[in-house]
């Protein structure tokens, strides 16, 4: 017998899998990544290769393929996130799977399983398109091979970091609700009234800007703006309100009936 | 024999609506165990009580000495949960065999022993099938394979025959009957005919509370026995007047009108079956069944 912290980490190991076979080894799976591989060809082509010209005087960004690579993929992922990590938990517990799973393995393999592996999906898809605009950029100048891969680098690293605390409160709201629209619909509306409450108080009481920070992806519209060097240095927010809403959704998750 | 589950004052409460009261009994391992009531005794909320889908309000259940959910029972205890469905993305043998990975099979093994038990419930040929293409009564045998994957010591079933055809439901009659030497059912069920035949003790709960735990065998030391016989054809009239004739009868009451539980001195007539089946005979009767005891439901429902 497995001693539990091993076991534990055995079962998130074959839930992992799992959940990558979803994407990668079935038939509905492929059909999404053909798709999403249609729909970023266009992105690529006319808009990511189109505004190059308009990023290429950004100080401190050395290449503008991955310049505008960055300027798009920072609002797309984690858009893309509200739909690709909305169903976590919440199909299984309505179809009543969730009970064969906990029959064999401990709610925390799950909760953190079905987390990092969504988590681990979005980064292959982020490291392939941010691949296709390094080649792109390469294409027209062999030069950029090496300040590109650099560039690429921190900007998958980046979108990493800003995509924890999105997936994470996907994970704690799949938790709450019956429905992938359902969860997706919470997101939004919490987002929304989260922000217009917290900007609305801050008019009159401007320290509770401060607020601000409780809000996954409101550090998104900074990060844009600064130089490549610097996007790092705001990584501890997105870091922050990862930990706070895993810990939040772990309690969910110990709690929840199934 | 060991103690299997343990539960002491255990109730679940649902808002204002108390599912299970102060819920206490013990059981041991060994023959299945039947769980009875009508709808919305709490059945259910017992069973996910004890599978760890539930937590109770109050009091405390234990499952092989461990609290239900716990890690210790992975692999120990399963269950064919009411209503609860298989991932409709992955066929049926690649989920089977993902359970039996974290039950702890490596990869080839899982792949046997999801095949193993998809063959006990005759499903061989729905390997590659997804659930969706799959009747209702092939997707329940599917979780009750997938109940069935290691080697269990303790199996909850729920409603495990319900909308299953007559062949298969004796099937996994079979399955339960020769798996209940090292493993230890539990069925809720209102088919009580089917209890009868699978299951030594029986829990009856009505409105939240345990209102019965008793033994389905026939209690040879006690001085009164029954006799449940089932006719076929003669005037009720005529077969209670001759049956209440024969000797050390206490009573004949019938439930029916082919139905009748003769109540009797098992000291002083223990062969009294032998002289029935003699008197049915010389009459020129014919019977369709005769129980030793009485049957389920009057042991459990009538006054």
């Amino acid at each position: 017998m497995l001693s539990s912290p091993m076991q534990c980490l055995r079962s998130m190991w074959i839930i992992i899998r799992f959940e990558f076979s979803r994407v990668f080894l079935s038939a509905r799976g492929w059909m999404y990544l053909f798709t999403f591989g249609l729909i970023w060809y266009f992105i690529l082509n006319y808009l990511v290769l189109n505004i190059t010209t308009l990023v290429a005087q950004d100080v401190g960004w050395p290449v503008p393929e991955l310049t505008s690579y960055w300027r798009v993929a920072l609002y797309l992922f984690p858009a893309l996130c509200l739909v690709m990590t909305a169903n976590q938990t919440c199909s299984d517990r309505s179809r009543g799977t969730l009970r064969f799973l906990v029959l064999r393995a401990d709610r925390d393999s799950i909760f953190f399983g079905r987390f990092i592996s969504q988590m681990l999906i979005q980064m292959v898809l982020v490291v392939a398109t941010a691949a296709t605009a390094l080649i792109a950029a390469v294409m027209h100048d062999g030069s950029v091979m090496w300040a590109g891969l650099g560039s690429a680098v921190i900007i998958v690293t980046n979108l990493f970091i800003a995509l924890i605390p999105i997936t994470a409160m996907m994970s704690l709201l799949s938790l709450t609700v019956n429905s992938t629209r359902q969860v997706m619909v919470l997101a939004i509306l919490i987002w929304a009234s989260a922000s217009a409450i917290i900007q609305g108080i801050s008019h009159y009481f401007p320290f509770f800007e401060v607020f601000d920070l409780i809000i996954p992806g409101r550090q998104l519209s900074e990060l844009s703006g600064l130089p490549q060097i610097e996007t790092l240095s705001l990584a501890y927010v997105p870091l922050l309100q990862g930990l706070v809403l895993l810990v939040a959704g772990r309690l969910v998750m110990q709690r929840t009936s199934l | 024999m060991s103690t299997i589950i343990r539960c002491e004052n255990l109730s679940k409460r649902y808002g204002s609506n108390l599912a299970l009261d102060n819920v206490s009994f013990e059981l041991e391992s060994g023959s299945p165990i039947a769980l009875v009531g009508p709808n919305g005794a709490g059945k259910t909320t017992l069973f996910s009580i004890l599978c760890g889908y539930l937590r109770p309000s109050s009091g405390s259940v234990s499952l092989l000495g461990h609290n239900p959910g716990s890690s210790e029972l992975f692999g120990q205890v399963s269950a064919l949960p009411q209503d609860a469905q298989l991932d409709p993305s992955f066929a049926i043998h690649e989920q089977l065999s993902f359970y039996a990975r974290l039950q702890g099979y490596s990869g080839k093994a899982a792949k046997i022993e999801a095949s193993r038990v998809l063959e006990l419930m005759q499903l061989t040929e729905t390997l590659a099938s997804l659930p969706s293409s799959l009747s209702h009564g092939m997707r329940k045998r599917v979780a009750i394979a997938q109940a069935l994957i290691g080697k269990p010591k303790l199996v909850f079933l729920d409603e495990p025959t319900a909308g299953l055809d007559p062949a298969n439901a004796r099937n996994i009659r079979q399955q339960i009957s020769s798996l209940s030497g090292s493993t230890t059912f539990i069925i809720s069920s209102h088919n009580l005919q089917e209890l009868e035949r699978l299951c030594d003790t029986v829990l009856l709960l009505e409105q939240g509370q345990l209102q019965q735990q008793t033994q389905v065998k026939v209690n040879t030391k006690t001085e009164w026995d029954f006799l449940t016989v089932l006719m076929n054809g003669p005037q009720a009239q005529a077969v209670q007047d001759t049956l209440q004739s024969l000797p050390c009868v206490e009573s004949v009451s019938s439930k029916n009108k082919d139905e009748f539980v003769l109540k009797y001195n098992h000291e002083k007539a223990p062969d009294l079956d032998q002289q029935l089946l003699k008197m049915i005979s010389d009459k020129g009767w014919s019977y369709r069944q005769l129980t030793r005891g009485k049957t389920l439901e009057d042991q459990l429902f009538s006054s």
